[in-house]
């Protein structure tokens, strides 16, 4: 299992590569070009983060296993509901 | 008649008051003066006499003073005016009017509220929201109520309300990014970007009154975004959560490390059983501090039904979201005192300046705010300002009914 995924989140793709998920990839290097690796794996681009270098992505569940190993990806997480507190 | 001894309102009030109309005073005698209960006054059983300066409390019909200033015992007339409630509960209890009185409304600083919207046409925002954005639609109209009353509390005048439900720094700028839907939810994406954008902006306080329910460690990417937004200078704070009572409820971004995480208190200085204990999964505590958070009267946006509506203009909801924005407001008025306080010394201050609870650290954080003494520390009382003003009057006591 790759550190670079959240707790049981890498078990959860695996579980089911088809579905269509929404995820934070986190990155280090060129935004541009990594960006452009991440369309080309096959996400959708939703937001781009500048302070914290990532990027909000939509897409299949299997690629985010394929970009386990690179080396400009340094962390992914699911895209976590968030409601008000009161 | 001497208007001379009459203060400038009150010389209005008799200019375009009949006689018989009675007013409520304010009269001081001169200083060793042999008479300090002129007739006129004395033959009142209501009229209050104060017992640190020559002054005496008195309702009078306008047509009798004349007769008062004709006394030459009688340096000065003011008229008692009605003091306002300060805010309902909440916003004395840490005190915050005390720094009202000395000018501290958080006038120039910027919150930056990133939450479900505003109603941009409340009474209590008048003249004073100066950016908003939508991640989520294409206007920033609070469809919920939560962003409305958020930023009520933390910057509401209290103007719809005469006053009575102000918030901790009313004359504080206001900039809202809608980033939760009018059901109140979201995605975590959506409120980093909300986040970025109020950095942009120029936000010096960022208000996150929103989270997950899921326990972090702070390595998350939205925790990790407001941890490095407090790097570069700016203040967040951020809701603990409403899973309390049990342990190790604090969710994210409340558990990130460098923001104030606020959990809520109730008006008996107890710690909401709603509000969400620490530690973090990595073994901080949590929260921070706490601020009261229950029973929070602010605006009502629009066509809105959130909370328990009073009337068309306010609502009172409950939950660390309404604890929050106390200690934003909070913010913003240490921020206007000391503009160079970096966020991790006002992280300190509050947090060394609290109320005890006698509570678990992990439910209570350092305990409730209390912003005047946070606020001392930052401007040590000048010797001047114990002395001469009307207000003082006030602070120094009662003293016998005559």
């Amino acid at each position: 299992m790759s550190a670079k995924f959240a707790p049981g989140l890498q078990e959860r793709l695996a579980a089911n590569e088809a579905s269509q998920v929404h995820l934070i990839l986190r990155v280090q290097g060129d935004p541009a070009q990594c960006r452009a690796q991440i369309e080309q794996a096959g996400f959708r681009v939703r937001r781009a983060f500048r302070l914290v270098p990532g990027f909000a992505v939509t897409g299949p569940a299997s690629a985010a296993l394929a970009l386990a190993d690179a080396s400009w990806l340094t962390q992914v997480e699911p895209d976590r509901p968030i409601h008000t507190m009161k | 008649m001497s208007h001379d001894k009459l203060d400038k309102p009150l010389r209005a009030l008799v200019a375009s008051t009949p006689a018989d109309q009675p007013v409520r005073l304010i009269v001081q005698f001169r200083r060793n003066s042999p008479v300090q209960r002129p007739a006129l006054i004395a033959a009142r059983p209501s009229a209050y006499y104060f017992n640190r300066l020559p002054a005496a409390a008195v309702e009078l019909a306008i047509g009798e003073l004349e007769q008062l200033l004709s006394n030459r015992y009688v340096e000065r007339v003011w008229q008692d005016l009605p003091v306002h409630t300060m805010l309902d509960v909440s916003v004395p209890k840490i005190q915050a009017p005390r720094l009202w009185e000395e000018g501290r409304k958080g006038a120039g600083i910027k919150i930056a509220f990133v939450d479900t919207g505003i109603d941009d046409a409340h009474t209590d925002f008048r003249g004073r929201i100066v950016a908003t954005t939508s991640l989520v639609g294409r206007s920033a109209r609070d469809g919920n109520g939560h962003g409305t009353h958020v930023a009520s509390v933390a910057a509401g005048s209290g103007a719809a309300s005469q006053g009575k439900y102000r918030g901790v720094a009313p004359e504080a700028q206001i900039m809202v990014a809608k980033v939760l839907a009018d059901d109140g939810s979201g995605f975590t994406s959506d409120v980093m970007a909300g986040v970025e954008w109020a950095a942009d902006q120029g936000a010096q306080v960022i208000n996150l009154s929103l989270g997950s329910d899921e326990p972090g460690d702070g390595t998350d990417a939205l925790s990790v975004l407001c941890d490095q937004v407090v790097r570069q200078g700016i203040v967040v704070c951020v809701a603990a959560g409403n899973m309390g009572p049990g342990r190790g409820t604090v969710g994210t971004p409340g558990c990130a490390h460098e923001v104030i995480t606020v959990g809520a208190s109730t008006d008996q200085d107890d710690v909401a059983p709603f509000s969400a204990r620490g530690p973090t999964l990595d073994g901080r505590t949590k929260p921070d501090l706490l601020c009261p958070g229950e029973g929070i009267i602010g605006a009502r946006a629009y066509r809105t039904s959130v909370g328990n509506p009073l009337d068309s203009r306010y609502t009172e909801i409950s939950g660390t979201s309404m604890a929050t924005p106390h200690a934003s407001g909070a913010c913003a008025l240490l921020l206007e005192a000391k503009p160079d306080l970096t966020p991790a010394q006002i992280k300190t201050l509050l947090m060394q300046h609290t109320v005890h609870l006698e509570q678990d650290a992990q439910a209570q954080g350092a305990g409730r705010l209390d912003l005047y003494a946070a606020y001392r520390t930052v401007v040590p009382v000048a010797p001047a300002a114990r002395s001469g003003c009307l207000t003082s009057l006030f602070r120094l006591g009662r003293g016998s009914r005559g």
